[in-house]
């Protein structure tokens, strides 16, 4: 019984870690906290959503236009908004994107209500059967496979590419990056657009876990205690923290009274802060100017 | 000589805010002369958001700790004073102060695991605690009636119900006068300026030892307090209240209101709620000269996203340092002041 | 090929650099000798568009910079070394380099350039794998000066590059300078020590609370009264009178 609820809690660990994920890359280089990743990922579900309901294109390429969509919204986001504050001071470029969250949530809910909505399912339903007799839906083993391998693929981006190696050089330090000829502004750029696609899919892959609805984006606040517990500075935190939390908050939800299972990412937070409060993987160094 | 003619301007500057403070004053005291109650309903919630602006300023502003979860402070005040005088029966004089020293004690609870937490692991520690707060008066029926909501009586003074908009109004800005007051002379009291050094640098407030956990302790709890002090007004004001009312999405409006108004002047916190609660109405008025085919309660939340982006854009240091500009402006007159080219280093947050 | 005239830079209010003026010659080693807060780092950094001028004209190999921004800069061939050397503590010393090559995409010269650093450089050879941020202050100055290097850039600026090394270790760096100047790379050099300065600059200027003071070749510089007084701890002259003649210096 226990382990069923472990394996089960790697499928919501796995969405968390995505979009803590999402976080992490853009306050790696840009030092500003997305307050509007959850909606972006609310967004990216509602289109997906939509795309599947109308029927009008096939299911791969409805995948492949809602991941579009998100690198869209990403890019658009920073150009229009993030871009101009720019030497403004960084609370303030925080703030704006919380404004840009509630405009999300605002277009969603013109766009498609306030009614809770079901997304169509695209995977078969039938649970496989895993070794000792634990099972899982499809739809999870779908989930973390996406997730992980998504990190995964992130990861050896970061890690072995050019492009990769000068994006970490701008979030270690990026006057620095200056210097080298790194075209620091248009990294942003692609910060954002990665953030987005992780928000696209991150929206896909939670969109038939729950219901559909405007503040689906709330869900994604969530996702910041997983971002901080892994410490907020690492792709692997990340992740981590995101299993940690999404695990730890299922079993929880079976031993522990109502409601509190509710504000468990934010319980264990705390508590991992009291003890360390730079979280597991302290990556919270001084950043350089 | 210089001198002389230094302190003589500084003298006729405080002639001018007197004068000022008066003028403020007579409108405050005459407003509900003329005003109908929807004024009036409009202008007590805009007493309350000045009070919690005003708590708010003392922590950002003043001491440089972020905190997004203020409305469970508001809710804290909001409960036990609707717990107080509802179920115990107690008088609304006695609850009133009660229930901002029951915010105070939960701020200082609050305050202690976050004495060590950098910006944004407070930031997010902070919005913790407010979601916390708030399922577990959800969940505590016994005592807060959970999502059924409670009954907070209508107030009475010396025999007289506050139960309109004119007679509550008094009430209201009686407490943001004396508030207002307390919060001036903080901020100019040794340890308002203990806190500003906590906020300009921490390194530098520990060498001249500056005890960071005193003020940073001090700090949440006068900022709690006020807060609380707010909610039992706002509670006895609507009479009716449920968790519902004390979400993540006010927590961000009263940030709103200290970055719109100006953090750190106690007329930026001021001007910023006055902003900020004014900017529903103003919203909704001008939706009726739109086309009746947008949804309203979507239209009113993106033209207040709308507002925000754009006032972050344009003038990220709030209304009242654009206002300090405007006054420096107005001095040099007809010189203009030095211009500068802005500094193109590319700074970080503090 | 460098030609900087009359900038005024400000920190806010403050000016900081007056009047500013220097020249470098193709194929120079040009010194900006000046004490603490003379303001040579500033010039430096308003030449590479960090803390742009309010007033001035910059010009670089017959084009005008003093508005471009500093990855424009670097990549018109521009390589500034920075006081504090701005290390990429995360990434390896290998990365480090690479990403000095950034703006470059012949792969067979970055991989020359990489082999020319670490002969120049044998220690950063050793711990090419290494995290940069785990080097001793003067590796991560090598690590600094063999970064600038990488990208072949047409004028190499160093920012007081002896700064919190041991004699042994300064010495040892102005060797390898002199050396890269000799290799055919144009240097634009600010510094704090004099003397050793002195001994590879091909003309060099001096600088004193944001105006230049003097300028000229080594030796005429070494025997000004007032520098070996000021700089070289030479001579007992009167005070007072040297130091108003110094004022009086324009």
């Amino acid at each position: 019984m226990l382990m069923q609820q472990v394996v089960s809690g790697l499928a919501l660990g796995s969405v968390y870690a995505l979009v803590a994920l999402g976080f992490i890359i853009i306050y790696k280089a840009t030092d500003v906290l997305n307050f509007a990743q959850g909606d972006m990922m609310m967004f990216g579900a509602y289109v997906n959503y939509a795309l599947l309901v109308s029927g009008v294109l096939p299911v791969p390429l409805v995948i492949l236009a809602t991941l579009v969509s998100g690198v869209i919204l990403g890019f658009l986001i920073e150009r229009a908004i993030v871009r101009p504050m720019l030497g403004k001071p960084l609370f303030a470029t925080v703030l704006v994107t919380m404004g840009v969250g509630i405009c999300l949530r605002a277009v969603a809910g013109t766009i498609w209500g306030h009614q809770y909505k079901a997304v169509p399912e695209i995977l078969s339903i039938t649970p496989i059967n895993l070794a000792f007799g634990l099972v899982i839906s499809p739809f999870h083993l779908t989930i973390i496979i996406v997730s992980l391998g998504l990190v995964a693929l992130l990861s050896l981006f970061f890690n072995f590419t050019r492009l990769g190696t000068a994006m970490r050089a701008v979030a270690r330090h990026q006057l620095a990056a200056f210097l080298m000829g790194i075209r620091v502004r248009r990294i942003f750029s692609i910060n954002w657009m990665i953030s987005g696609l992780i928000g696209a899919l991150g929206g896909m892959l939670i969109g038939p876990l729950t219901f559909l609805s405007p503040d689906l984006g709330f869900i994604g606040l969530n996702a910041f205690p997983a971002a901080i517990i892994g410490g907020f500075g690492s792709v692997p935190g990340a992740v981590v923290g995101g299993l940690i939390l999404g695990v730890s908050e299922n079993i929880a939800g079976g031993y522990l009274p109502e409601g509190v299972k509710n504000v468990f990412p934010w319980t264990v937070l705390i508590v991992v802060l009291m003890i360390r409060p730079e979280g597991f993987f302290g990556l919270y160094e001084e950043k350089k100017v | 000589m210089e001198a002389k003619k230094r302190k003589r301007r500084q003298d006729e500057e405080q002639e001018i805010s007197k004068v000022w403070l008066l003028l403020v004053f007579a409108f405050v005291l005459t407003l509900p002369l003329y005003s109908n109650s929807y004024v009036m309903h409009i202008a007590c919630v805009t007493g309350f958001g000045i009070i919690v602006s005003l708590g708010l300023n003392v922590l950002m502003g003043y001491t440089g700790q972020v905190s997004l979860g203020h409305a469970a402070f508001l809710a804290v005040g909001a409960y036990t004073s609707a717990i107080l005088t509802y179920k115990v029966k107690m008088t609304f004089w006695l609850a009133l102060p009660l229930s901002g020293a029951m915010a105070a004690f939960v701020g200082l609870v609050v305050a202690i695991p976050s004495l060590r937490l950098k910006e944004l692991y407070l930031a997010i520690a902070t919005m913790g605690y407010a979601f916390i707060i708030n399922e577990v008066i959800v969940y505590w029926k016994e005592l807060t009636n959970g999502t059924k909501g409670m009954i907070a009586p209508t107030v009475s003074f010396l025999g007289i119900e506050l139960n309109t908009g004119h007679k509550y109004y008094y009430l209201v800005y009686a407490v943001v006068s004396l508030l207002t007051y307390f919060a001036y002379n903080l901020s100019q009291s040794k340890t308002g300026r203990a806190m500003m050094a906590v906020r300009d640098s921490e390194e530098a407030a520990q060498s001249v030892s500056i005890s960071l956990v005193k003020y940073k302790i001090i700090a949440f709890t006068i900022s709690a307090f006020y807060t609380g002090i707010a909610g039992s007004l706002y509670a006895h004001f609507i009479m009716v209240i449920s968790p519902e009312n004390f979400n993540i999405m006010l927590s961000i409006q009263y940030l709103v209101m200290l970055v719109v108004g100006g953090m750190g002047h106690l007329w930026g916190a001021v001007l910023g709620a006055i902003f900020v609660s004014l900017l529903p109405e103003g919203i909704r008025l001008s939706v009726r000269y739109l086309p009746s085919w947008l949804d309203i309660i979507d239209l009113q939340l993106f033209m207040y996203g709308l507002i925000i982006i754009l006032f972050l854009v344009f003038e990220p240091e709030g209304v009242y340092a654009r206002w300090l500009k405007v006054k420096r402006y107005v001095k040099a007159f007809p010189l203009s002041p030095r211009k500068q080219k802005g500094e193109r280093i590319w700074r970080r947050w503090r | 090929m460098l030609r900087v005239e009359s900038i005024e830079t400000f920190y806010g209010k403050l000016k900081v650099l007056v009047g500013v003026s220097l020249e470098l010659k193709a194929g120079q080693l040009v010194a900006v000798i000046g004490a603490n807060g003379a303001g040579k780092s500033t010039l430096l950094r308003t030449i590479m568009g960090i803390t742009p001028a309010e007033y001035g004209t910059i010009e670089f190999l017959g084009r005008r910079i003093e508005e471009e921004d500093p990855d424009e800069i670097t990549r018109l061939g521009i390589s500034m070394v920075p006081e504090g050397r701005w290390i990429f503590t995360d990434l390896t010393v290998q990365e480090n380099l690479d990403m000095g090559a950034f703006t470059r995409s012949d792969r067979e010269g970055i991989r020359e350039d990489f082999e020319r650093v670490y002969s120049m450089f044998p220690a950063l050879r050793a711990r090419a794998r290494q995290r940069a941020g785990l080097l001793s202050g003067g590796e991560q100055q090598m690590l600094a000066i063999g970064r600038g290097l990488m990208s072949r850039p047409k004028l190499l600026m160093l920012d007081e590059p002896s700064l919190g090394l041991s004699p042994i270790l300064v010495r040892e760096i102005f060797r390898i300078i002199k050396s890269i100047h000799q290799q055919g790379t144009p240097i634009l050099l600010v510094e704090q020590n004099m003397a050793i300065s002195m001994t590879i600059a091909s003309y060099a200027y001096v600088m004193e609370t944001g105006r230049m003071r003097l300028s000229g070749v080594p030796e005429k510089i070494l025997a000004d009264e007032d520098v070996r007084e000021f700089y070289l701890g030479e001579g007992k002259g009167k005070y007072v009178s040297r130091k108003d003649r110094w004022k009086g210096k324009m």
